[in-house]
C-alpha cells in the first residue's frame, strides 16, 4: 500500500502504468465511491460524467471494460 | 410579327422602371441590377455585383450582406454554408467561430456556452452529483506521484474507468 507520492511513483514504475495513478492515501475516494467492502472495485463514467457501472463483484473488471468500450 | 409590339413594350417597361429607381452611379440601374450587353437593366444573377446587395449566385459581394452560397462575406453575418465568418455569429456548420456563441456541431467554442451536442462546459451542470449508477459523478481531487492535484472532472469528456484495485 502506498502512503506517499514517492511510493506511488515506484509503484507506477514497477507496473509500467501509462494512465493517471492517484494516491487515495486516506481512502476518501474509496469511501466516496465504494460499492461494498470488497476490492477491486470499478466505476465507469461516460463522457458526460454519468456513472454507468459501479461494481465490486468478481466480474467487475469484465463488466467495467465492456461498459467503457461501449461508451467510446 | 404579332409579338414584336409586346417585346418592345416589355423592354421599354424595364428601361423606364430602372431609370425611375436608379441608385448606382456606375450602371444607372436600381440596386441589384446591372446593364446587360443590350444596355438594359437586368437583375444581377451571377457574379459580383457593384452595390453588394443580395445576388443569386452568392459570390462575394461588396457590402457583405447574406448571399445564397454562403461563401465568406465581408461583414460576417450568418451565411448558408457556415464557413467561418468574420463576426463569429452562429453559422450552419458549427465550426468554431470567433465569438463562441452556440454553434450547430457542438465543437468547442470560445465562450464555452452549451452547444448542440448537449454537453455543458461544466460537468454536472443542472444535475445533482452523486455516486450511484445514473448519477453525474461527484468530483474528487487527489494527488498523483508528482504531487500534482488531479480531479475527476479534469477528464470530463472522456470515458473514464476508476479502478480501485490498488488498496490493501
Amino acid at each position: 500500500m502506498c502512503s506517499t507520492a514517492s511510493e506511488l511513483s515506484n509503484w507506477i514504475d514497477d507496473f509500467g502504468c501509462t494512465f493517471p495513478v492517484l494516491g487515495d492515501f486516506d481512502r476518501a475516494v474509496f469511501d466516496q465511491y465504494r460499492d461494498g467492502p470488497f476490492r477491486p472495485q470499478y466505476v465507469v463514467f461516460d463522457r458526460e460524467m454519468t456513472i454507468l457501472v459501479r461494481d465490486d463483484t468478481p466480474d467487475a473488471h469484465v463488466i467495467a471494460e465492456a461498459a467503457a468500450l461501449a461508451a467510446l | 410579327m404579332l409579338f414584336r409590339p409586346s417585346l418592345l413594350m416589355a423592354i421599354s417597361w424595364l428601361t423606364v422602371s430602372c431609370e425611375g429607381n436608379k441608385t448606382s452611379a456606375d450602371s444607372g440601374c436600381y440596386d441589384g441590377f446591372a446593364r446587360d450587353e443590350s444596355g438594359n437593366c437586368v437583375a444581377d444573377a451571377a457574379g459580383s455585383d457593384e452595390d453588394g446587395s443580395v445576388n443569386a449566385d452568392g459570390a462575394t459581394d461588396a457590402d457583405g450582406t447574406t448571399d445564397a452560397d454562403g461563401t465568406t462575406d465581408a461583414d460576417g453575418t450568418t451565411d448558408a454554408d457556415g464557413t467561418t465568418d468574420a463576426d463569429g455569429t452562429t453559422d450552419a456548420d458549427g465550426t468554431t467561430d470567433a465569438d463562441g456563441t452556440t454553434d450547430a456541431d457542438g465543437t468547442t467554442d470560445a465562450d464555452g456556452t452549451t452547444d448542440a451536442d448537449g454537453m455543458s462546459p461544466i460537468p454536472c451542470e443542472g444535475r445533482t452529483p452523486g455516486t450511484n449508477i445514473g448519477d453525474c459523478g461527484e468530483n474528487f481531487t487527489l494527488t498523483d506521484h508528482t504531487g500534482a492535484s488531479v480531479s475527476l472532472y479534469d477528464f470530463y469528456g472522456d470515458v473514464i474507468i476508476l479502478d480501485m484495485s490498488g488498496y490493501t
